[in-house]
Parts: structure tokens; C-alpha cells; sequence
């Protein structure tokens, strides 16, 4: 009996389904074989660049360009300033007087003048430097460049002054009659003091 | 007044100092040893100018051979420190920037 009544059943319970045993299994597609393998590079994972294939440096800005710069010596600001330092207490020194019409020796005089010297020389090589810097980079042709250019000389110009204005007190150190107090005198339209022999009596 | 003409002959001699040095440079003709006469020569001259031509007339009312002769004096020591110390700033610091420059 159950045969039976199982045989009735399965075709119905098959067509509810929709189930359709006959159609074939789905097959993915793959590539098909490529017939020139054997001639194609072979890929391998890559660890490092060759040299060849190197990045080239990246362009930088200007301030990131001068910051690449390690062996920029500072050691030229340095011996400037150690000089402007132990120049400026010698003369201070010298001014231990006392009284008003004392003089400083001559010699020291002469050994503050040369230190004064080197200082003024180290410090307009930089504004040399630094001129030459603008040229070199086209700043310095056009009309902002000139006026700085001008600006550099003029400060070259006040190195000079305050040399010679420091040589000359010296000379009138040495030259003066005894009993006038000598100073500095950094006027340049006064001669640094020589225009006028009466000052400071 | 030759103060004013002291000052502007002084200043003359300072800003073209640098273009003298890039001119030669530009030349391919700038070497340590062109450099510090450069420099030396022009820092000593702009001294020179100064004391003479901006002192000229209290050198002729006081006619004083010493002080002269220190005008001079001044320029030959600032040309004697000056030469020496451009060499050395030369090789330390502007063979350094031109070599930068001329790689740009």
C-alpha cells in the first residue's frame, strides 16, 4: 500500500518543486590557456628598487632647500661674535679712569683698534655674502634687490665709520696735549674730533 | 661738503664690490685667490676715499705728516687683515653657496 500511494505522490510532489534533474551542473568559466606563457615575464614580489629606477630628489621649497644645508659653517658667527664681545670689554677696560682728563694707554689702544678691525671685516664679508646671494638668485637685479643692495653697502659704510671714528681716537690719544679729555667721536661730518680740538675741555 | 663726496664714492666702491665677484664668477674666473683681492682691495679703498677725500680739508689746515701717513697706514693693515680672512671665508662659506647656485 505504501508503494503504492508513494508512487502517486513523488510525480506531484517534483513538479511543486520545479526541481528538473536533466539540466547540468553551472561550470564558472576560466581563462583559457594563453599560448605565449612561456615568453612573459615572470612576476615576483619586489622587496627594493633598483638604482636605475630610483625617485629623483623631490623639489623643495626655498626655506626646506637652505635647511638641507648641514655643513653651513656657524662657526664664523661664533669667532664674530667672541671677538665683538672681548673687544667691546677691553674697551670698557681702557675706560677705567680716575680722573676726567686720564688717558687709556696707547698700546692696548692699538690691539682694541686691530680686534675692531677683524670684527668689521668678518661682518662685511657676510654682507658680501649676502649681496652676492641676492645676484646669484636674480633678487638682486631688480629694483627691491638694488635698494637692499644699497641698504648692505650703506651698513658697510657705518662699519667703516665706527673704525676709523676708533682709529682716530686713538691717534688723537696718542697726539693731544696733556690735561684734554679725549672721547670717541663717531660724527664723521666733525672729522671724529679732529675738526674741532676744543671738544670736551 | 667732501664729506658727501666721501660717503658717495665709499658707497660706490661697496655695492660694486659684490657685482665685481659675481661678474667673475659668471666668467668662470672667480678663485680663492681673486676673491680676497677683490674684497681686500675694495674694503681698502672705500677706507682710502674716506679718510682722504672726507678729511681733506683738516689734512690741509693741520698739515700733520702723522696723521698723513695714517690714512694710509689704516688701509695697508685693513688690506693685510682683509686678504687673509677673505681666503679663509672663501673656502669655508662662498665655495659652499656657489656650489649651490651653480647646481640651481
Amino acid at each position: 500500500m505504501a508503494p503504492l500511494v508513494a508512487s502517486l505522490l513523488a510525480p506531484l510532489v517534483l513538479a511543486g518543486c520545479g526541481f528538473e534533474p536533466g539540466i547540468d551542473p553551472l561550470v564558472i568559466s576560466t581563462a583559457p590557456s594563453n599560448p605565449f606563457s612561456e615568453f612573459a615575464p615572470t612576476i615576483e614580489p619586489v622587496d627594493s628598487i633598483p638604482p636605475a629606477y630610483a625617485p629623483e630628489n623631490p623639489e623643495l621649497s626655498p626655506v626646506a632647500e637652505t635647511a638641507r644645508i648641514p655643513e653651513f659653517p656657524g662657526s664664523l658667527a661664533w669667532i664674530a661674535g667672541v671677538l665683538a664681545v672681548v673687544t667691546s670689554a677691553l674697551s670698557g677696560l681702557t675706560f677705567l679712569r680716575h680722573r676726567e682728563a686720564d688717558r687709556p694707554p696707547i698700546f692696548p689702544l692699538i690691539f682694541i683698534a686691530v680686534l675692531i678691525t677683524v670684527v668689521t671685516i668678518l661682518v662685511e664679508l657676510l654682507f658680501v655674502a649676502a649681496e652676492i646671494i641676492m645676484l646669484l638668485s636674480g633678487i638682486g637685479e631688480t629694483p627691491q634687490g638694488v635698494v637692499l643692495g644699497l641698504i648692505l653697502a650703506v651698513l658697510g659704510l657705518f662699519l667703516i665709520n665706527f673704525d676709523l671714528a676708533f682709529v682716530i681716537y686713538v691717534y688723537r690719544v696718542g697726539s693731544a696735549p696733556a690735561g684734554e679729555d679725549v672721547r670717541v667721536n663717531l660724527r664723521f661730518w666733525e672729522g671724529w674730533g679732529l675738526s674741532q680740538p676744543d671738544e670736551g675741555k | 661738503m667732501t664729506w658727501i663726496v666721501a660717503f658717495g664714492l665709499a658707497l660706490a666702491i661697496l655695492y660694486l664690490m659684490p657685482r665685481r665677484i659675481v661678474k667673475l664668477y659668471r666668467k668662470d674666473l672667480l678663485t680663492a685667490r681673486n676673491f680676497a683681492l677683490t674684497f681686500a682691495t675694495g674694503w681698502s679703498l672705500a677706507f682710502l676715499v674716506l679718510f682722504y677725500v672726507g678729511l681733506a680739508e683738516t689734512l690741509i689746515a693741520r698739515r700733520d705728516p702723522i696723521l698723513t701717513a695714517l690714512g694710509l697706514v689704516v688701509a695697508i693693515v685693513n688690506f693685510a687683515l682683509s686678504y687673509p680672512i677673505a681666503l679663509v671665508f672663501h673656502e669655508r662659506v662662498m665655495q659652499i653657496l656657489l656650489k649651490r647656485y651653480s647646481r640651481e
